[in-house]
């Protein structure tokens, strides 16, 4: 019993340490994959993250771009824009209009350090 | 694995032999990365430009046009170094969505997440948005990212 009971702690403390734990997150988004979208629209883009994404920032570059987003979160000019959606747990629209449109987000998921990007179309 | 079992077994001390070598190692890296990102930084940038000129094939212009990208991308921020190994981060993670096989993400992977995970959470919302816009432009200059019309 002593034996499992110290193999269990050196198992938990091994655990513990903060490159395992990554390496750990690494390996299952590896396999899963994080389900978070960033998607094309019409007129729009559209993000979907799983559960809660924080510090969520997407950043546009084109070409006549005009932001129609009633909530005025789009900062910048007809070239590159900026939209700050804070903390986003649900499919949030970016309502623009633009050509040769490309976007990134950054975001972290709630409870984790780490920024995490997309970029339109990617998954 | 049972070979294993016993071979512990035999020699108990081993397992906390081996255990203390494991707590070692994970120390290591963590505080190893924490000590000097920015030489952690120019690894990455050097796996990221021998990698991908061996995964984008044989084309001599976009074996140069892409590691030069990256590689001054990672550089230009590397000043601060929590600001370079988010960059780091940010281009792993474009890099493995467009590379079959992924074999340079994976090789990358292994060495940033710590950097990431450490450095990343000093990242200002002024910060993160300078840095974004400058890994977006350097993706976009070097056709790693799609365009739509909307």
């Amino acid at each position: 019993v002593t034996r499992l009971l110290s193999r269990l702690l050196s198992l938990f403390m091994l655990a513990s340490c903060i490159p395992v734990q990554d390496a750990a997150t690494g390996a299952v988004n590896s396999q899963v994959g994080d389900e978070a979208v960033l998607g094309a629209g019409t007129a729009s883009l559209l993000f979907a993250p799983t559960g809660r994404a924080t510090d969520v920032l997407v950043d546009i570059l084109g070409a006549q771009l005009t932001s129609l987003d009633p909530k005025d979160n789009c900062i910048g000019t007809d070239t590159h824009l900026q939209c700050l959606l804070g903390d986003v747990s649900e499919l949030t629209v970016i309502e623009l209009t633009g050509v040769d449109v490309s976007a990134v987000v950054t975001y972290r998921r709630a409870g984790e350090l780490r920024l995490e990007a997309l970029t339109v179309g990617q998954r | 694995m049972q070979s294993l079992g016993n071979w512990f077994q035999r020699r108990p001390q081993r397992a906390f032999y081996a255990f203390r070598l494991l707590l070692y190692v994970s120390f290591a890296i963590y505080y190893g990365t924490a000590i000097d990102p920015d030489a952690l930084l120019e690894i990455a940038a050097g796996l990221f430009g021998v990698a991908l000129t061996d995964a984008l094939g044989t084309g001599a212009a976009e074996k140069q046009t892409v590691p030069v990208v990256t590689h001054d991308a990672l550089l230009e921020m590397s000043t601060a170094g929590e600001t370079g190994a988010f960059v780091a981060e940010l281009l792993r993670a474009q890099v493995s969505n467009f590379l079959p096989g992924a074999t340079l993400a994976k090789a990358v992977a292994a060495v940033l997440p710590s950097v990431g995970l450490l450095l990343s959470q000093s990242l200002t919302p002024e910060r993160q948005r300078e840095v974004t816009a400058k890994v977006h432009e350097a993706l976009r200059g070097a056709n790693l990212i799609r365009r739509v019309d909307l």
